[in-house]
């Protein structure tokens, strides 16, 4: 069944058309990459789906409802959870604030609130030590992680991932592939990530959409992403 | 000799306590939402108005304070619904459509209830000290003062919902991505500053009473406070307060009001040419 679906939706910034009639449908339970070179419409598609850029033409649908019309805030409610680029980890708050800031829409008792979150950060170890420091003193990885975290805390059914390797060091890429796979083995969590990082898509992704001047170009297979002259045209290299 | 440095002290907590009253509203206003709230000494002069129309009508003092601030929180809100969200992020333009309300206010204030000064009695009496002596009421205020400003601080870091604003505050977009709906946290921010500004007016009225442009003497006094206090709004205010009730009542009771005042701003422009960014900045990093 499709679970997100955007029709011929063009957004954009005041009248600078980034997206021009984009069409994607997501499974329930996929894991979707989105690639593309930068200026494509990458991050433009995902701010779109969430919610923060109007849709001027099409529409976006999750879970059976159309959404289109709904502010970020209440497609985060229906489930959607959104990890932007560059990490937007509240700097001046602790990583603990963060990620309960994650989680203050689930509607949870304050008791319930931490335990849950408590919970998230034993699957993120990592995290662990770092629960008293500020946000903005995390390394870039730390704070991906973190960003990862608190969007889970809010315990979304779909994930938007916004080139969550940029910039990032190898060991941590490896750990967000890790959780994410594990989390698709213990739920029918459904992810949609913008990326350029061939590796990283080809580890997790069942699907891989190319997205070149705001619109889908081709649907592939991640082992098509093994053909390096395929590769090259699609993304940076 | 006790009885000069008790109202010595006295004359001090009076003075930073003022300062805290009159700053609180706009260190949630300017301090953590960023608008520059030239209404602010509006809010505090109709805080001060409906307390005196209360009590005037009959209701008990410790009552009408209270209900003084609501109203003016819900004003805050009107406000806020029909001019500031349309606002946030662009500084100067809040600042002039505050200046406008704040015309607005005193304009309406003056035809509807008119020029003249409104008194409150209060009725709790003086305690003496020796030769001189004090009211109970402003011992009371001073209290009530620090009481507000612990209670702010801890709702502030400790609660839910200052954790919402804090969030909404840092990252209103961010915010929204985690499903807050900043816009109703934005309206409630604004209507909760006004109702401190409300509440400290209608607290000061049997004090000093009030009057359509009394607004005009309290504003600079709590810009430069929050602006002295620097990063972190509450922090901030209580330090910047401290320092500059503490020159004001120290001045004023060795020579006349209007030489602590002068001896304040001298003082607060000092401080704001060796430290621009205010009193609290090295502490910067936590909210």
């Amino acid at each position: 069944m499709t679970f997100l679906s955007a029709q011929g939706l063009t957004s954009g910034y005041g009248r600078i058309r980034v997206l021009d009639g984009l069409s994607l449908e997501v499974e329930e339970g996929a894991f979707v990459g989105i690639l593309g070179h930068n200026g494509m419409g990458k991050t433009t598609a995902m701010r779109a789906l969430m919610g923060f850029l109007p849709a001027g033409k099409g529409s976006v649908h999750f879970g059976g409802r159309d959404i289109t019309r709904l502010k970020p805030f209440q497609r985060n409610r229906l489930g959607l959870g959104y990890v932007p680029q560059g990490r937007q980890i509240l700097p001046a708050l602790s990583v603990w604030e963060n990620l309960r800031a994650g989680a203050l829409a689930a509607g949870l008792s304050v008791q319930e609130e931490e335990r849950w979150v408590a919970e998230v950060v034993e699957f993120f170890p990592r995290l662990k030590p770092l629960l008293k420091r500020p946000g903005g003193a995390l390394s870039g990885g730390e704070q991906q992680l973190l960003a990862l975290a608190r969007c889970l805390c809010g315990g979304p059914r779909l994930l938007l991932l916004d080139e969550p390797t940029e910039g990032i060091q190898p060991s941590i890429v490896e750990e967000i592939a890790e959780r994410l796979l594990q989390l698709k083995a213990a739920s029918s969590l459904t992810v949609v990530a913008a990326e350029q990082n061939l590796g990283f898509i080809r580890t997790l992704a069942e699907r891989v959409l190319i997205l070149r001047r705001g619109r889908i170009l081709h649907r592939l297979e991640p082992a098509d992403l093994t053909d390096p002259a395929l590769a090259a045209e699609f993304v940076a290299m | 000799m006790f009885e000069v440095v008790a109202i010595y002290a006295y004359q001090i907590l009076f003075s930073i306590s003022i300062f805290i009253l009159i700053s609180l509203g706009l260190a949630v206003i300017f301090g953590m939402m960023k608008v520059i709230n030239l209404a602010h000494g509006e809010f505090i002069m109709l805080g001060a108005l409906f307390c005196a129309q209360l009590a005037g009508a009959g209701v008990p003092l410790f009552l009408s304070i209270p209900l003084a601030g609501l109203i003016v929180g819900l004003v805050g809100i009107v406000g806020e619904r029909l001019v500031i969200r349309y606002l946030y992020g662009r500084v100067l333009d809040t600042l002039l459509a505050t200046w406008g309300m704040s015309l607005l206010i005193v304009g309406a204030v003056t035809t509807f209830f008119g020029p003249q000064t409104a008194s409150t009695p209060q009725d709790l009496g003086n305690i003496s000290l020796g030769t001189f002596s004090i009211s109970v009421y402003s011992l009371l205020m001073i209290l009530l003062a620090f009481a507000l400003l612990a209670a702010l601080y801890l709702v502030w870091r400790m609660t839910r919902a200052g954790l919402i604003v804090r969030t909404t505050m840092q990252n209103a977009a961010m915010a929204q991505a985690l499903g807050i709906d900043t816009d109703r946290v934005f309206m409630l921010t604004f209507g909760f500053g006004a109702a401190l500004a409300g509440l400290t007016g209608a607290i000061l009225v049997p004090l000093f009473g009030a009057s359509p442009t009394m607004g005009a003497f309290y504003i600079a006094k709590a810009f430069v406070t929050v602006i002295a206090g620097g990063p972190l709004p509450l922090t901030g205010t209580l330090a910047a307060s401290s320092l500059f009730g503490m020159i004001d009542g120290a001045v004023a009771y060795l020579t006349t009001s209007v030489l602590g005042e002068i001896s304040v701003l001298f003082v607060a422009i000092l401080l704001l040419r060796f430290l621009p960014k205010g009193v609290t900045r090295g502490l910067k990093g936590r909210v």
